[in-house]
């Protein structure tokens, strides 16, 4: 287990580094994660010597390992971020969200989304922390990341398999 | 029968992905759906760089993923849903397949934001399908040829 665990553990920590970076960011779950978590799959194959091919779980659980990984660190370094700039990606574009939702017609749920957005950005501009918006960043991290190690490792499971287990 | 588990899991997932980036430009302007909009834009925004000179436009908004992810997604939900056919038992999905479009993909990749052309929407969404088509039923026939759970010694 402890075989296991360590190797998606570093990578996840390296991709929620990589995903800080300006221009990287945007990239984090759609390229980073599951390059990690191939990475991932590799170290751990060093590790047991290539002893045996990965089956599919332990390819889920491997994905999913590095995804709540990521998405742990990547939440803990884009609050630390934002707490010292007192700024984030959200409070860059409340504007444009609120200029977009005026011009539907959605009534009172509607005045109440944008209050619930400037409430928020106004917390992050003055202490540099939205509990609402980390518990809200922290969930949504989760959930992508995990999903997309999930896709990375069945992909490194059959590149891996296929490389050096395809004579079985 | 396990991976066609895994598999009915993976569609509903990509399903539900595909809806979330693409309803809002199908909804109608009062639906309170849209309220969510905020929140959603800043969930695919960990994905995708949504810029909407390389989105597609449906009823005057843009998805909230790029052409090219667009396409990647797409082809995956098509291939998960094909793999149910017992037609494409017969086909064999080799990865050189998934090595050729991975590579055609980077090559696009690379003319399209370091070259200095027009974006093209059409090439990215199609070299994205195609990549992510082939990728899918590499690993379904991978998962499928290791039998799910189990692993094998190296023959050495």
């Amino acid at each position: 287990m402890k075989n296991k665990l360590s190797p998606a553990i570093v990578c996840g920590f390296g991709a929620a580094v990589l995903s800080t970076i300006p221009g990287i960011k945007s990239l984090g779950c759609c390229i980073i994660l599951p390059a990690a978590t191939v990475l991932a799959l590799y170290f751990y194959l060093r590790i047991t010597s290539f002893s045996e091919s990965i089956s599919v779980k332990s390819a889920i659980f491997f994905g999913f390992i590095t995804g709540i990984s990521s998405a742990l660190f990547s939440v803990f370094f884009e609050v630390m971020i934002t707490y010292i700039f007192h700024r984030n990606d959200l409070v860059e574009s409340i504007t444009e969200i609120e200029i977009l939702l005026n011009t539907y017609n959605l009534g009172e749920i509607g005045n109440e989304t944008i209050r619930i957005l400037r409430r928020m950005g106004e917390e992050i501009m003055t202490k540099g922390f939205s509990p609402t918006y980390t518990a809200f960043l922290l969930f949504n991290n989760i959930i992508i990341d995990s999903i997309f190690g999930i896709i990375g490792g069945l992909i490194g499971m059959s590149v891996f398999n296929k490389k050096y287990f395809t004579k079985l | 029968m396990k991976t066609k588990l895994v598999v009915s899991f993976l569609l509903l997932i990509t399903a539900i992905w595909i809806a979330g980036f693409s309803l809002f430009a199908f909804l109608p302007r009062d639906n309170q759906l849209r309220t969510l909009y905020p929140l959603m834009k800043v969930s695919y925004g960990r994905v995708c760089h949504q810029n909407p000179d390389k989105s597609f436009f449906v009823n005057g908004l843009h998805f909230l993923v790029c052409a090219r992810c667009t396409g990647i997604y797409l082809g995956g939900f098509i291939a998960m849903c094909l793999s149910f056919l017992s037609i494409t038992k017969y086909f064999r999905f080799r990865y050189k397949y998934f090595v050729i479009f991975s590579l055609l993909l980077l090559v696009d990749v690379l003319i399209n934001n370091f070259i200095p052309v027009v974006y093209n929407k059409t090439s990215a969404f199609f070299t994205g399908y195609l990549f992510s088509f082939f990728a899918v039923y590499f690993v379904i026939f991978e998962s499928k040829r290791n039998n799910f759970s189990h692993s094998f010694t190296r023959d050495k």
